[in-house]
């Protein structure tokens, strides 16, 4: 259904939230299912059968049943109402792969049970416990690089009985990115790189380099990095340094691999930074129009793959 | 997959709780088929049994309905529902995979419930009925819950429940009740509920001395009459054909006498069991016939349909018969042969010169003073019953005193009948009401005497107890094995929870049950409205939408109400302790944690500085540390609150 394009906005703009949030009665809404519009039938058949035998206790027992499915619609209500979104982050993913939409929920007053949170096909649900918070993780599928918008999340409860659905349509300011497909790289060998045989680094790079020693670990070093054996000991994270005879720093240029088109460049690119940063060299990347430094670490690789993910779609 | 398991069981559960009822009224195979189809499901969650073909399904189904209509043929009601409902229950069962099938299996059950409540309707039962609405709603939440455990579905169920209930009352009140059904009901209730029959021979009446069974139940506004003095009037037989006395004669209806009800006449509500006939019991002399009754020239009441469900009647009688006109010869007739020394004995009698009264006084003289006994257990009569029973057994029941009583009167030439019907009532303390059971049946003799139909109650010589303390005295009693004393306390406690129990059967019966068309408008005229106006109807609409506004309101304040988390009694105790120093002019800071407020409070209050000191070690501790004293620190915080500073 296709709706003119003010009304879109309008309805856009009541759904648009900021974080932390707390759900309220402006952004819920109720109505029955499809198993509570059944349900109606199964009650007006029994009122029915009721009103022929003129039988008290089967109209009690109608009316007792009526009313319990109109309040499970407040019970439904109450339990998304005063929920709190504290937060939402989205990692960034290679594209293809599923994107992790990381949602923190606190549960406000009351205890919560079965919310579930859908974000198109992605769908879980989380219950809480009064005043507890808690996490809750989405595989959010990808299919094209770039600036990612969550787009419309739907908190949703059917709880108590199913007979009501409660839902809130949310349109959070949370964004992530969609790193290129990355191409698997075997080997940074000269094969993918342009420039015959110029000595920036390539040459025989082994997996890992020789091994150099320990030291403290900092957050870019990333998680293959951390020397277990040495953080054993009790007095913090250290990272394994590596210290290999060849000058492991690498600058991938966009001039200069070798590729047949505008996209398969990109994931080429990204394929090589991939790798470079799985064997923990020195990578720097030159794009045209930007450059960015030769550098390792989680920190590193995502600000190679982000200005590789935000290149215009066109060349 | 382990968590589907449960759900299906848990919704099993349900199902077999509401379904219970049901199992000793459908067909033996139904049961056994319900049964098995259940076992057969389980057996597919928890040992991986296959899932039976989709041919074998629908087989099954087709079998099951053929079995149904070949079972209950052509009369289609709601016994054949009934089955066909539990035959559905069972296949559907055996096809559930997805928590939609489980959540069409909850709803059959919620459906299997209310024709529970077309079978029965006793207070047991029907609070047996809201314990299984509680099961499937509790397993309706177990099926949304996403949880492992089962109770908080179950209070959850029960919150709802109990929230529900006062709506449910409101709706209960206020839904527009119609007279009669929508369509036909075809009445499969069983027919000769025990009661007396229309016609009165030798242990007809005895036959129901024993039954316990509520005939009916009368609330008296004002005080009860005496128990001796309670006639309740059923039938009144005009014939005898030798064994057996019956009603030949027509019905003839009397015109309701429209004058303001005489002095002496008592007022009465009057709730009767369903019998199944027509006839409505009333006090002596009914004054004019309630709403879907008339009144007959004989001064009894009949209702204008069977009475097939539990009634109730406002009444007014008066003890007094009123003049009559003179009986017909029929009201004397006996039949030509038979029962020769009786008509003897009246010839004699009248022969001597004796008055209608006269006649009376000598026949409950006989009774009296001729060694008669009264007993349940006359012994079989054959021929001539009305000579053997008068001069060779002696032996006999209200109806063989009755009946020989009539035979004499009208062999003597007064006009005489036999009126069936109850005599007394057990008085329930608890209510206020009397309840008067098969057991106080009894017939007796009206004769004309005087221009009036008078009662004459043979009994009333032969054994004046029968009046006074129910038949119950001469029930014989079987051996007991306890003392006599311990047996009087046993049945004592054993009557005093009977009469509790009838109470609030009664109560159930009154509000629940009986809450008909008529007492719907009886309650919208005590509270001044007419709904049949267009303002009686406003208002109506109105009281009914404050009402729902009253009920949802307040349900939604509380299910909206953020709960307080348990009790923190160590923030609780510091909060105090802070108190207690704010009041003497040392507030600590918004920001400030407990060890700068401490030193501080040392640096201003030398004198306080190892209290305070200690008070916040402690708290520390008990917050911050692993070791913590709660019960240190609460005493520490009580020592300090003591303190004169």
């Amino acid at each position: 259904m296709i709706l003119p394009r003010f009304i879109r906005n309008a309805i856009l703009a009541r759904q648009r939230a900021s974080l932390p949030l707390r759900l309220s009665r402006r952004r819920i809404y109720v109505l029955p299912t499809r198993a509570g519009t059944v349900f109606a039938f199964f009650l007006l058949a029994m009122l029915v059968a009721a009103i022929n035998y003129t039988n008290n206790l089967a109209f009690l027992l109608t009316f007792l049943l009526g009313s319990i499915s109109i309040l499970s619609a407040i019970h439904a209500y109450a339990n998304l109402a005063g929920l709190e979104v504290e937060s939402g982050r989205l990692f960034p993913a290679f594209c293809g792969d599923d994107a992790r939409l990381q949602l923190f929920f606190r549960a406000g007053g009351r205890e919560r049970r079965r919310i579930s949170v859908r974000v198109g096909t992605a769908e879980d649900s989380v219950s809480l416990s009064a005043g507890a918070g808690r996490e809750l993780d989405l595989n959010i599928p990808t299919i094209k690089r770039g600036v990612f918008p969550l787009g419309r999340l739907v908190v949703a409860t059917r709880y108590p009985l199913g007979l009501f659905r409660a839902w809130s349509p949310l349109v959070l300011p949370v964004t992530g990115v969609v790193y290129p497909r990355a191409l698997a790289v075997e080997s940074l060998d000269r094969h993918h790189l342009g420039g015959d045989g110029d000595e920036e680094g390539l040459g025989a790079v082994g997996p890992s380099g020789e091994f150099g020693g320990v030291r403290p670990y900092r957050p870019e070093d990333g998680m293959s990095r951390i020397s277990w054996k040495a953080s054993a000991r009790g007095a913090g994270l250290f990272a394994k340094e590596f210290r290999s005879g060849i000058a492991a720093t690498l600058v991938f240029d966009w001039d200069e691999v070798h590729s047949s088109g505008y996209e398969e460049r990109i994931s080429l690119l990204a394929g090589l930074v991939r790798e470079a940063e799985r064997l923990g060299l020195c990578y720097g990347l030159r794009l045209p129009g930007l450059s960015i430094e030769p550098g390792s670490g989680a920190g590193q690789a995502h600000r190679c793959l982000e200005a590789l993910a935000l290149l215009p779609e066109r060349p | 997959m382990i968590h589907d398991k449960r759900r299906f069981s848990v919704t099993l559960l349900a199902l077999a709780v509401a379904f219970a009822p049901h199992l000793p009224r459908v067909p033996g195979f139904v049961g056994a088929f319900v049964c098995l189809a259940w076992g057969y499901a389980l057996g597919m969650q928890y040992r991986g049994w296959p899932v039976p073909p989709r041919w074998l399904r629908a087989l099954l189904a087709l079998g099951c309905l053929a079995l149904v209509l070949f079972t209950y043929g052509r009369s289609f009601g709601r016994d054949a529902g009934v089955a066909l409902l539990s035959l559905m229950l069972g296949l559907k069962a055996v096809e559930s995979k997805s928590v939609r099938d489980m959540l069409a299996l909850l709803f059959l059950a919620y459906f299997v419930v209310v024709t529970n409540v077309l079978y029965s309707q006793t207070l047991v039962m029907s609070a047996y009925m809201f314990l299984s609405v509680l099961a499937v709603t509790a397993a309706l939440v177990h099926l949304h819950s996403g949880e492992s455990r089962i109770l908080p579905d179950l209070r959850r169920g029960g919150l709802l429940l109990a929230q529900s209930l006062p709506l449910a009352l409101l709706l209960f009140v206020f839904f527009p009740r119609l007279q009669g059904a929508l369509w036909g009901v075809h009445d499969e209730r069983e027919e000769g509920v025990s009661g007396f029959s229309e016609t009165l021979e030798p242990g007809s009446v005895a036959g129901l001395s024993l039954s316990r069974e509520v005939a009916f139940r009368v609330d008296f506004p004002g005080f009860i009459p005496e128990r001796n003095s309670l006639y309740w009037r059923g039938l009144v037989l005009d014939s005898f054909d030798g064994q057996t006395w019956f009603r030949e004669l027509p019905f003839e209806f009397a015109q309701p006498r429209n004058a303001p009800p005489p002095a002496g006449s008592v007022s009465y509500t009057l709730t009767m069991e369903p019998h199944n006939r027509e006839w409505v019991f009333a006090l002596d002399l009914p004054v004019s016939a309630p709403r879907g009754t008339v009144l007959r020239s004989d001064q009894t009441l009949a209702s204008l349909r069977m009475v097939g469900a539990r009634v109730r009647y406002e009444l007014v009688s008066v003890p007094a018969p009123p003049l009559s006109p003179v009986p017909g010869p029929q009201w004397e007739a006996l039949p030509e042969k038979g029962n020769g020394r009786a008509r003897e004995l009246a010839a004699r009698w009248r022969s001597e010169g004796l008055g209608p009264r006269g006649l009376v006084e000598a026949v409950l003289g006989l009774f009296r003073d001729g060694g008669f006994v009264y007993t349940l257990r006359p012994g079989a009569m054959s021929v001539d019953i009305i000579d053997q029973f008068l001069f060779a057994t002696r032996q006999g029941y209200c109806e063989h005193y009755s009946s020989a009583m009539a035979f004499l009167l009208r062999a003597a030439g007064v006009p005489a009948r036999v009126v069936v019907g109850y005599q007394g009532g057990e008085q329930n303390p608890m209510g206020g009401y009397l309840i008067v059971r098969q057991s106080d049946a009894h017939a007796w003799v009206e004769a004309w005497i005087d221009g009036r139909w008078q009662r004459v109650d043979p009994t009333s010589v032969v054994a004046p107890q029968r009046l006074v303390t129910g038949v119950e005295t001469f029930v014989p009693q079987g051996e007991g094995v306890l003392p006599p004393e311990g047996l009087r306390v046993m049945r004592r406690v054993g009557r005093f929870f009977q009469l509790g129990w009838d109470a609030a059967n009664n109560s159930w019966n009154q509000w629940v049950l009986g809450f008909s068309h008529e007492r719907q408008r009886s309650l919208w005229e005590r509270l001044g409205v007419d709904p049949t106006t267009r303002s009686g109807a406003g208002k109506l609409a109105v009281i009914l939408a404050l009402g729902l506004c009253l009920v949802l309101g307040g349900v939604f304040g509380f299910m909206l109400r953020a709960r307080r988390g348990e009790r923190d009694e160590v923030a609780f105790l510091y909060r105090r302790f802070c108190r207690r120093l704010a009041r003497l002019g040392l507030p600590k800071g918004p920001a400030e944690g407990p060890r700068d407020y401490a030193r501080r409070i040392g640096g201003l209050r030398p004198d306080l500085k190892q209290a305070v000191r200690s008070v916040v070690d402690a708290y520390i501790a008990v917050r911050y540390g692993v070791s913590g004293d709660p019960a240190g620190f609460k005493r520490l915080v009580d020592e300090f609150m003591g303190r004169k500073m």
